[in-house]
């Protein structure tokens, strides 16, 4: 296996403990959409209620801003935006989803699901499976293996993921600066695809970096942890991973979408996987509206949609903390050229800012203590 | 509003459903069992269009109970490209500048947390097109 180029040791049980699935031809994207809210808070602003030095914090993670959901926003209400913009761009019947799944940390209800309001909210009740995923920033992309799996076996038409967050920082902590907000849904099927699934494939280990207990208000982490055995070893084993399940080069990839839980983590395992900075560089939405978690890859994947040409192979790589990555080879159809503009655009939304103070900022995400 | 009203309202609220008679084909919103110019009761299932414009509106700011965290915000009547005039919230808080006349669009929103353990009530709210 390619993975172990770059260093990386494991246990005889690695291939059992990596997901694989089949090669998958003739499915893919039949349209996608996004949701970014208007509200944002500066890094300088966050580093200037605590002291921090805001211009080397903004310049050391490579984030500027990060997006900031309304009062009235939650996961439910980005997902559903999300998935009203999806279907406009793939111009298909709502009634004809077999699938939502929605992945994010950040569910409004412990129990019940987001993905039934989704799913009433877009008119694809009752004729349909739904459930809420769970693993950390790459529940998302988990719900597209789900679909994919279920358009592949001809189960359902077309199925709809989405990765939605509305992530929280603890006040003062490392995660404040970075933690945002935005969804990505996704739908699959198997006519009109403006990209069609090349393969994918998963790497998967236990491994504590990010977590947050039960009950638990903010979550925690293991500081650098999250960076070496966590991120980067999932990241590029997946990406590696892949191309070797599917003989292809880095050099094949026109374009990469990678999970971005700051601005310098995908611009270093891009350097590392040898792909240019580039070829990245589209997707790198973090820098302007912060880590949306289970979105960011979905974000900056759809990022990379929104400019691609027809023939251009586009690599999305998500990562969860706990911990694993998802990878997924497209190829751009010309069918993306007929679609383009139904829809807002990840730029149209990134460029509509309402800027907050911090103490705008803590209002809207509930920081302040009222009894 | 409890969970049963919460539920059966759920198609409204999420979706703009209201109804269509059948006979003169005047529209309702909310959803209506007969038709108050012609008083059939021949109803159909109708998706509004989620464009429209601002009639009129108010700016509150002392807030009823459940949406203290939400002042200053605007109420108003909006009325829908087919006519059909509803009421909602309009979403520009921290701006002054709506206007009568001034096109929205229905955007989904969390409507208001009945209380700490009860239900969410999503919903329509009105978005000005910039």
């Amino acid at each position: 296996m390619k993975v172990e180029k770059l260093g990386y040791s494991h246990t005889e049980g690695f291939l059992e403990n990596t997901l694989e699935v089949s090669v998958m031809t003739a499915i893919g994207i039949v349209g996608y959409g996004v949701y970014i809210p208007r509200y944002r808070v500066t890094v300088e602003e966050i580093a200037r209620v605590w002291n921090d030095d805001g211009k080397i914090i903004s310049k050391g993670i490579n984030v500027t801003e990060k997006a900031v959901p309304d009062i009235d926003e939650d996961t439910a209400t980005i997902s559903v935006n999300a998935a009203r913009n999806a279907i406009v761009h793939s111009g298909i019947n709502p009634s004809e989803l077999g699938a939502i799944y929605v992945g994010s940390e950040s569910h409004p209800y412990a129990v019940k699901p987001t993905a039934v309001t989704v799913a009433e909210a877009v008119g694809a009740t009752p004729d349909l499976t739904s459930a809420d995923l769970e693993f950390a920033c790459k529940a998302g992309t988990a719900g597209m293996q789900m679909v994919a799996g279920l358009v592949k076996a001809e189960e359902i038409k077309y199925g709809l993921a989405i990765g939605t967050d509305c992530a929280q920082g603890r006040p003062g902590d490392a995660l404040e600066y970075t933690a945002g907000a935005g969804g990505c849904a996704i739908i699959m099927g198997r006519e009109n695809v403006i990209a069609e699934l090349e393969g994918m494939y998963s790497f998967t280990t236990d491994t504590p970096d990010f977590w947050r207990r039960e009950g638990a208000r903010y979550p925690s982490h293991a500081g650098r942890f999250t960076g070496s055995p966590s991120y980067f070893r999932h990241t590029e084993s997946a990406a590696l991973g892949l191309m070797d399940k599917l003989g292809l080069e880095v050099d094949d990839f026109d374009r990469v979408s990678f999970h971005q839980p700051n601005g310098r983590f995908p611009m270093s395992a891009a350097k590392r996987l040898g792909i240019p900075l580039e070829k990245l560089e589209d997707a790198l939405c973090v820098k302007r509206i912060g880590n949306t978690y289970s979105a960011a890859s979905m974000i900056g994947f759809a990022a990379q949609l929104d400019l691609a040409k027809p023939g251009e192979r586009v690599l999305l790589v998500s990562y969860g903390s706990g911990a694993g990555s998802d990878a997924f080879s497209f190829i751009v159809t010309d069918e993306i050229l007929e679609k383009r503009n139904r829809s807002k655009t990840v730029e149209d939304y990134i460029d509509k800012r309402i800027p907050l103070d911090y103490a705008l900022y803590a209002k809207h995400r509930g920081k302040i203590v009222m009894d | 509003m409890g969970v049963a009203e919460s539920w059966r309202t759920n198609q409204s609220r999420y979706l703009m459903e209201g109804r269509k008679c059948t006979k003169c084909k005047t529209l309702y919103f909310p959803i209506r069992q007969h038709c108050a110019k012609c008083m059939d009761d021949s109803m159909e299932r109708y998706i509004f269009d989620t464009k429209g414009k601002i009639v009129e509106f108010t700016r509150i700011e002392e807030a009823p109970q459940g949406f203290e965290l939400m002042v200053p915000y605007n109420y108003g009547i909006v009325e829908l490209d087919e006519g059909v005039r509803i009421s909602c919230q309009i979403i520009d808080s921290y701006s002054k500048d709506l206007e009568v006349g001034m096109p929205v669009e229905m955007t989904f929103r969390l409507l208001r947390k009945s209380e700490d353990q009860g239900i969410l009530q999503y919903g329509f709210k009105a978005l000005p097109i910039e």
